[in-house]
């Protein structure tokens, strides 16, 4: 079987993905580091809440391999997946896999957890998040534990998201960076033919999803608590 | 002569301990004492972390008057109110369970002494740059500050 380079990931996907990594890099940094970069640890949170929104609302009206309807399996084909990914054979799958499709959702679960309790905390030296004025120092103080409960989870998916890209790079012999890069899986013939049917939405949507969630964002920690 | 001078000295050794043993702070007290420093040390760091996050306008006079009094507040060592025994308050107070200090407290004693040092440290550099009236370096002596809070918060105290 021949593989054929194909076209999966559209660029909203792509830039979404990488400015999202960035992101949590330097949210993980700051957050270790405290002192004047808690400013920027606090845009970056609200920048990774507006990539969420935009995410999900990509994964309803987005490009074929974008949309939750694509790459959500059920509990029986996610374990018969995991069970085939486990043994020798090739793998491939267009867009996300029925395991990758979960990993997805978690992270995204994850990630608006942590960046919707980070509004509510505080640190109880100098910083806190735009929200936490809005309810008293107790609660605060919940969503407080939660973000750093909730930010040990985070690490914890990370990590096992980054290990499952390894594990198909090296045993699986398929590179899903560089497809997250370039956009274009090599697939084999029929699951590329199969692909071709795949719509790809306009970047210019993608574009107005995000500015939406920004606005949405910018209003929810500039204009709720004054 | 040798007996007495051996007798002597193991007595007074022991009054020495008995002494220093009488001299210690309930630890109720001692809990009292830190907590109060710490919040006198908030609410004068709080707009010093402000202005230098860019959140509230800055203000050269009241980020000093604030910095100078964070280093009369300092003067009073904090570290003094965790004597042993204070990890947590007497059975029946009325602030039992209120302290989130850490054991590690009492058992690294060498590393807490060095984050209370490297506190100790930040300040002067804030208290300096507040006497320079150099704006640059007041707000980036601020974050050295906030640093050093969070440094010895993430070792010695237990998370929310």
């Amino acid at each position: 079987m021949l593989d054929q380079p194909v076209r999966v990931w559209d660029l909203p996907v792509r830039l979404f993905h990488w400015s999202l990594a960035l992101l949590v890099v330097f949210q993980f940094t700051s957050g270790y580091i405290g002192g004047n970069v808690m400013r920027w640890h606090m845009v970056g949170g609200y920048t990774i809440l507006a990539l969420v929104l935009f995410r999900v609302s990509w994964g309803v009206a987005g490009s074929t391999t974008a949309r939750f309807s694509n790459f959500l399996a059920g509990p029986r084909v996610a374990l018969a997946f995991g069970r085939r990914l486990l043994s020798g054979g090739p793998a491939p799958h267009a867009g996300h896999n029925p395991l990758g499709g979960w990993m997805v959702v978690a992270l995204l679960a994850v990630l608006a957890v942590q960046a919707g309790t980070g509004l509510f905390a505080n640190d109880d030296i100098a910083t806190e998040g735009p929200l936490a004025t809005l309810v008293s120092k107790a609660a605060s103080d919940r969503l407080t534990a939660i973000h750093h409960v909730n930010h040990d989870l985070l690490l914890a998916l990370v990590a096992l998201h980054i290990a499952a890209v390894l594990y198909h790079w090296r045993v699986k012999k398929e590179n899903l960076i560089s497809a997250m890069f370039t956009g274009v899986k090599r697939l084999p013939a029929d699951l590329a033919r199969k692909t071709a049917g795949a719509r790809f939405a306009s970047p210019w949507l993608a574009l107005g999803l995000f500015l939406a969630a920004t606005f949405v964002v910018w209003i929810l920690v500039s204009q709720l608590a004054v | 002569m040798n007996r007495f001078v051996k007798f002597g000295t193991a007595f007074g050794l022991a009054a020495c301990v008995t002494s220093i043993a009488y001299a210690q702070m309930k630890p109720e007290a001692a809990i009292r004492a830190r907590q109060s420093i710490m919040r006198v040390i908030v609410l004068n760091f709080g707009p010093i972390a402000q202005m230098a996050q860019g959140k509230m306008a800055f203000n050269k006079e009241l980020f000093t008057a604030n910095a100078l009094r964070l280093e009369s507040v300092w003067a009073m060592n904090v570290a003094r109110f965790f004597p042993a025994g204070s990890e947590k308050p007497v059975e029946g107070s009325k602030i039992a369970g209120f302290t989130r200090a850490k054991p590690e407290i009492w058992s690294e004693t060498d590393k807490f002494k060095q984050a209370n040092d490297t506190l100790g440290q930040a300040l002067g550099k804030l208290t300096a740059a507040a006497k320079s009236g150099d704006e640059g370096a007041m707000k980036a002596a601020a974050g050295g500050v906030g640093k050093a809070c969070k440094g010895c918060h993430d070792d010695f105290r237990t998370k929310k």
